[in-house]
């Protein structure tokens, strides 16, 4: 057996003593855990330098440059993260961080004439256009007023609610009357961040008529209670005398939408629903009554789609069977 | 063919018997190097410190005890005299503060949002009830929380500031040093976790004061929701489990009196509203010694029952008031 030398015996002790002492150190140190002393770090960053590359959006550009003629910035800029968000809207944190939020990025402005007057920009930036309709939609308020700035937009009293790109855009005013600044700052904000080339959602797909267009939302996660249930476009129809809820959704494949359709009929058969059958016209479609509400659940190619909780039975088949129809004529297009 | 390999004479001089003692020593060292690692394996992760361990006495309690549990319920559109009534209602301010009693409000500064959009305590109410603990002969008041959003900027831009130096009371703003780690027993979470305890300091009323809000996470936002301004560290961790943590600030805090502001209640898009269309005209406010009457009965305003709002349940049962805040017999009235 080789003889080991003393050089060698020196370097193993040592290198045993050094694994030991971080074993002890790791114990110790584990052991005086605190989880209140743990605080997720700022994200540090230019709010404009985001995913989507524009020639006026790069990272020497801020929220403050934007400040439109009458307005001054009031402070300075804030940027959270995923880990920070809820600093700053506490709760409704949740709202955006299910529907891919990267981040936010805030800056106040004052009337450069009055000071204490003032508005607040909030750009969220939601990494694509279809997460930043959802978070648009599911916030729309219901006395809005259509307004003319980026993809969707509308105002409030105090407020301008818009889309540009991937972004969702809150502009916030302290009081009523600050209209003009608003609409300047949102066009300002509008020509830096242009929004890209024939972007188009699965909305387009729910039929015109009987439609009110401005319920139309995007739901990201645990649609009607049922976790399986994603990325669902839902919309309201005004037909006989009935609000109805419609919803739509693409999957993956023609598979997928059936399979979805087929557990999701297992859902409302497991939580008080029964099955009333096919709808005339419809095959594969599925109704069914869960307590005084009706629901119809169907697949038409890739997509799932059917009405919730609507309370006249003929409603809801009305409704479902021109969604069919207008899904059908889109796979069919598609299939010549 | 044995004999054979151990003649196989080998680079380093190792022969076949040194080469199997030692792969058996290495061996012998990696499978108790896993057996070590086995047993100090803890899949459960570091628990949090127990109600034994040492730590500060919990939360003194401010109620009332000759004040009885009571609940008035104010009509009206006008803040001041609504706040008036109600106290008035519930025998008069002097039921509560005595001469030189110390007083502590804790008020909702959660956001540097105005006051217009009632996201916080509007600095009205806050003048008013200051000035009326002064005038029974409290020989201090002051006012403090621990805001989501930068302490300075959400006091100064809420009203919230400026409201309570102009009416004679002490601004108490957050800092590392006035929290303290405690521990409240009975409680899930509130283990060795920073509290702001300073300004509890020779403090012998605690009144909390609060809009009344939707909360994307919890339902509402009223008034027990309100002690989450008096935690620190890293406290959005609790919204996992939101309605559990509620009821561990009801069982923290006890309270003289709450007053939960429903004139203009955030009936969506809370707890950070943004558009004065969030708001609807209740005009109404709550004024209670029994925090879980109060927010069963603000629930009401919001459109929401106590299956809606779990919290209130697990409060109750906790025994920090009762939920039926009909069986307290509400005074209602008209502010005069």
């Amino acid at each position: 057996m080789r003889v080991v030398s003393r050089a060698e015996t020196c370097i193993g002790l040592f290198l045993l003593a050094a694994l030991g002492t971080i074993a002890v150190a790791m114990l110790a140190m584990q052991s005086r855990y605190d989880p209140a002393l743990f605080r997720a770090l700022e994200v540090k960053g230019d709010a404009l330098s985001a995913q989507e590359p524009s020639a006026s959006a790069g990272s020497s550009q801020a929220l403050a440059a934007l400040a439109p003629e009458g307005l001054s910035p009031l402070g300075s800029e804030e940027v959270f993260g995923p880990d920070t968000l809820s600093d700053k809207i506490d709760g409704k944190a949740e709202l955006y961080l299910s529907a891919g939020f990267i981040r936010l990025a805030t800056q106040r402005f004052s009337r450069t004439s009055d000071p204490k007057v003032w508005l607040e920009l909030f750009v969220y930036d939601m990494s694509d256009s279809k997460n930043a309709f959802s978070v648009y939609s599911l916030q729309k308020r219901k006395d809005a007023h259509k307004a003319d700035v980026g993809t969707f937009a509308y105002s409030t009293g105090n407020a301008l609610f818009f889309l540009t790109g991937s972004r969702y855009i809150e502009i916030v005013s302290a009081e009523t009357g600050l209209e003009n600044e608003m609409s300047a700052l949102a066009n300002k904000l509008v020509r830096a961040t242009p929004p890209r080339e024939n972007e188009t959602m699965e909305f387009a797909l729910f039929p015109s008529e009987f439609l009110d267009d401005g319920t139309i939302s995007l739901h990201m996660s645990d649609v009607f209670g049922f976790n399986r249930l994603n990325n669902i476009y839902t919309a309201q129809y005004n037909i006989e005398s009935e609000q109805v809820t419609a919803f739509i959704s693409r999957r993956e494949s023609p598979e997928e939408a059936a399979t979805l359709a087929s557990e999701y009929s297992q859902f409302l058969l497991e939580n008080g629903g029964s099955e009333l059958g096919e709808i005339p016209g419809l095959p594969g479609s599925r109704l069914f009554q869960v307590f005084d509400t009706y629901e119809a659940v169907l697949s038409a190619g890739p997509f799932l789609a059917g009405t919730h909780e609507v309370e006249k039975r003929s409603a809801a088949e009305e409704v479902a069977t021109r969604i069919y129809r207008k899904l059908q004529e889109g796979v069919n297009e598609k299939s010549n | 063919m044995k004999k054979a390999i151990d003649k196989i004479p080998m680079e380093s001089g190792i022969n076949r018997r040194d080469f199997l003692i030692r792969a058996a020593k290495a061996g012998a060292g990696l499978a108790a190097a896993g057996a070590i690692g086995y047993f100090l394996h803890d899949p459960n992760g570091p628990a949090p410190a127990t109600a034994t361990e040492k730590s500060p006495l919990a939360l003194p309690d401010f109620s009332v005890p000759e004040a009885g549990r009571k609940i008035a319920i104010i009509t009206g559109a006008d803040r001041v005299k609504s706040v008036n009534t109600g106290i008035q209602a519930l025998g008069g301010i002097e039921t509560f503060i005595k001469k030189g009693d110390r007083v502590l409000v804790k008020v909702n500064a959660a956001f540097a949002s105005p006051p217009a959009l009632c996201a916080t305590t509007h600095p009205e109410l806050i003048s008013e009830v200051v000035r009326l603990c002064l005038k029974a002969g409290a020989a201090s008041v002051a006012v403090t929380d621990n805001p989501i959003n930068n302490p300075e900027s959400c006091f100064a831009l809420s009203g919230i500031g400026e409201a309570t130096q102009s009416s004679g009371a002490a601004l108490v703003l957050p800092r590392d040093t006035l929290f303290t780690n405690m521990t409240i027993p009975g409680t899930s979470f509130l283990k060795n976790w920073p509290i702001l305890s300073a300004p509890f300091k020779g403090i012998t009323k605690l009144i909390g004061i609060a809009p009344i809000k939707d909360h994307h996470r919890s339902g509402a936002s009223m008034s027990m929701k309100n002690w989450y301004g008096l935690v620190g560290g890293r406290r959005n961790i609790f919204h996992q489990d939101i309605h559990t943590f509620i009821r561990d600030l009801a069982i923290m805090v006890k309270p003289t009196m709450v007053i939960l502001d429903g004139t203009l209640t955030m009936i969506t898009n809370g707890p950070t509203g943004g558009s004065l269309s969030d708001l609807k005209k209740t005009e109404t406010m709550i004024l209670s010694t029994d925090q879980v009457a109060a927010d069963a009965a603000g629930a009401v305003l919001l459109g929401k029952t106590s299956g809606d709002l779990p919290f209130l349940a697990k409060a109750e049962q906790a025994g920090a008031g009762t939920l039926d805040f009909e069986s307290l017999n509400p005074i209602r009235t008209t502010a005069a």
